[in-house]
């Protein structure tokens, strides 16, 4: 499973980063540049909450 | 003081079914509880977007999916103006960058988002924990207060002057003209309010010009810091720092209060929070979205066809972080604080391109606070007879939070 991150929808909230601050990787600025992540098998549903939890709904999870 | 405006006409683009009768700055129902009242008019209607004969008329979004769309379409949805109605020609400077729309906002903002990030503001947690703890020093031994006047309104506002490079040591004067300009509703007041606060801040840049310090508004003019290849005009620092101030200066207030009153008035919540430390970042978000602060307001560039309905140029819209937050399509059972909710996609901080840039600096101090005073506030409590109340919108907040707790 791979991040995309949406960058001119990302303004930087940095809620996937609370939820998941493993997975999400932000810049200096606070926005998220995790796009093209790969996502292990185990951290599956952890990486779907941060998906969830962005009110810019920025991300996507590619199969 | 604040009687609901007469019904407006209602213009003809807008559907007969589509209007209601609500004052969302004056309904009487509003400082007792504003959230259950504002719950109670997006239960009323079928609707995501209804038009208000209340405030002279305007639209007011209802519902998550459509407050985030209209707030991501800035094309449609402009923030030319802060107030509806809008103020008269002449009498408003534009704030930098809240009033601007893209692209013109962004080559503002970045300046200022720089400044903000998450891992810049962590540098304030230290100095939040230490004035919280300093600030609750104070009161320890009283065994009561007012949290409002002894923590919340000095902590934010403290860290937040000297951040900004404004001085500190005229917190309180600040403090009251920034009542006068939220929480007075009256024209003229708020219009001196304007003034003097454009006065002060008009003298600081003059003088940290002379005398730079670590601070926000030396950043700005320095020679790092350039809009189209040019440094910064007085008149865009000015705006720049009066939006700081009526940003800065209240709304962490409202929302650390809040945050206090809901865990004063529920004792295993707090426990949890005392027991579990670790929980406190996301308890302190959900709180928050049942208790938001901001109504943003947008008005309508040009004519556009959005959700089955015409809008008109010039058309204005509440597009509010606290309907949003209080839909059911996105949070089951909204009007329950659930520490335990799987997934929290508010919008206390707003969404799209103005999305607060001090969000990362309000989480350090909330942090701070709750990790500060919980344990020290053994069995706390409101002080008998207390009947919390709020401001008037357009910015949620209460007016005091006096308590109670033991003294060893």
């Amino acid at each position: 499973m791979k991040i995309r991150v949406d960058r001119s929808k990302c303004t930087g909230h940095a809620r996937c980063a609370m939820v998941a601050p493993d997975l999400f990787v932000l810049d200096d600025d606070g926005y998220n540049a995790s796009d093209g992540r790969v996502v292990a098998e185990p951290d599956r549903r952890l990486a779907e909450r941060g998906q969830k939890s962005c009110p810019e709904r920025a991300i996507t999870l590619e199969e | 003081m604040n009687d609901p405006s007469p019904a407006a006409a209602v213009p003809a683009h807008v559907p007969a079914d589509r209007v209601i009768h609500f004052d969302y700055l004056r309904d009487p129902a509003l400082p007792g509880d504003p959230y259950g009242r504002f719950k109670q008019v997006q239960d009323s209607v079928p609707h995501e977007v209804v038009w208000t004969t209340g405030n002279g008329g305007h639209w007011m979004i209802l519902r998550a999916d459509a407050v985030v769309d209209a707030l991501q379409k800035t094309d449609w949805f402009s923030s030319i103006h802060i107030q509806i109605p809008p103020p008269p020609p002449g009498a408003w400077r534009r704030l930098i960058p809240e009033e601007l729309d893209p692209p013109e906002h962004e080559k503002y903002r970045s300046l200022l988002s720089s400044h903000f990030g998450p891992r810049t503001m962590k540098r304030f947690d230290t100095r939040a924990k230490e004035l919280a703890k300093q600030l609750f020093d104070r009161i320890a031994d009283a065994g009561r207060a007012d949290l409002m006047r002894a923590v919340t309104i000095p902590l934010p506002c403290s860290i937040f002057l000297d951040m900004v490079g404004l001085p500190n040591d005229r917190l309180e004067e600040f403090v009251a003209l920034k009542d006068q300009l939220f929480t007075s509703n009256d024209p003229a007041q708020m219009q001196a309010a304007t003034i003097r606060i454009y006065e002060i801040c008009s003298q600081c840049i003059e003088s940290l010009r002379v005398t730079p310090g670590e601070n926000l508004l030396s950043h700005l003019l320095s020679s790092e810091s350039k809009v189209d290849g040019r440094p910064l005009t007085h008149e865009e620092l000015l705006s720049i720092a009066f939006m700081m101030f009526i940003a800065g200066l209240d709304t962490v207030t409202s929302a650390m209060t809040s945050c206090l009153a809901y865990f004063v008035q529920n004792p295993e919540q707090r426990q949890r929070l005392i027991d579990e430390p670790a929980r406190i970042p996301e308890a302190i978000e959900e709180v928050l979205r049942r208790h938001s602060v901001v109504n943003m307001i947008r008005t309508a560039s040009c004519d556009f066809e959005w959700r089955g309905l015409s809008f008109k140029k010039g058309d204005q819209f509440v597009a509010s972080s606290v309907m949003a937050n209080l839909d059911e399509r996105e949070f089951p059972e909204p009007m329950r604080v659930n520490l335990d909710r799987e997934v929290n996609r508010h919008i206390l901080f707003g969404v799209g391109p103005h999305r607060c840039v001090g969000s990362h600096l309000a989480r350090v101090e909330l942090r701070a606070v709750m990790h500060e005073l919980l344990p020290r506030l053994k069995n706390v409590r409101l002080a008998p007879g207390t009947q919390l109340r709020w401001t008037p919108p357009p910015l949620f907040g209460l007016t005091s939070l006096p308590v109670e707790w033991d003294v060893a």
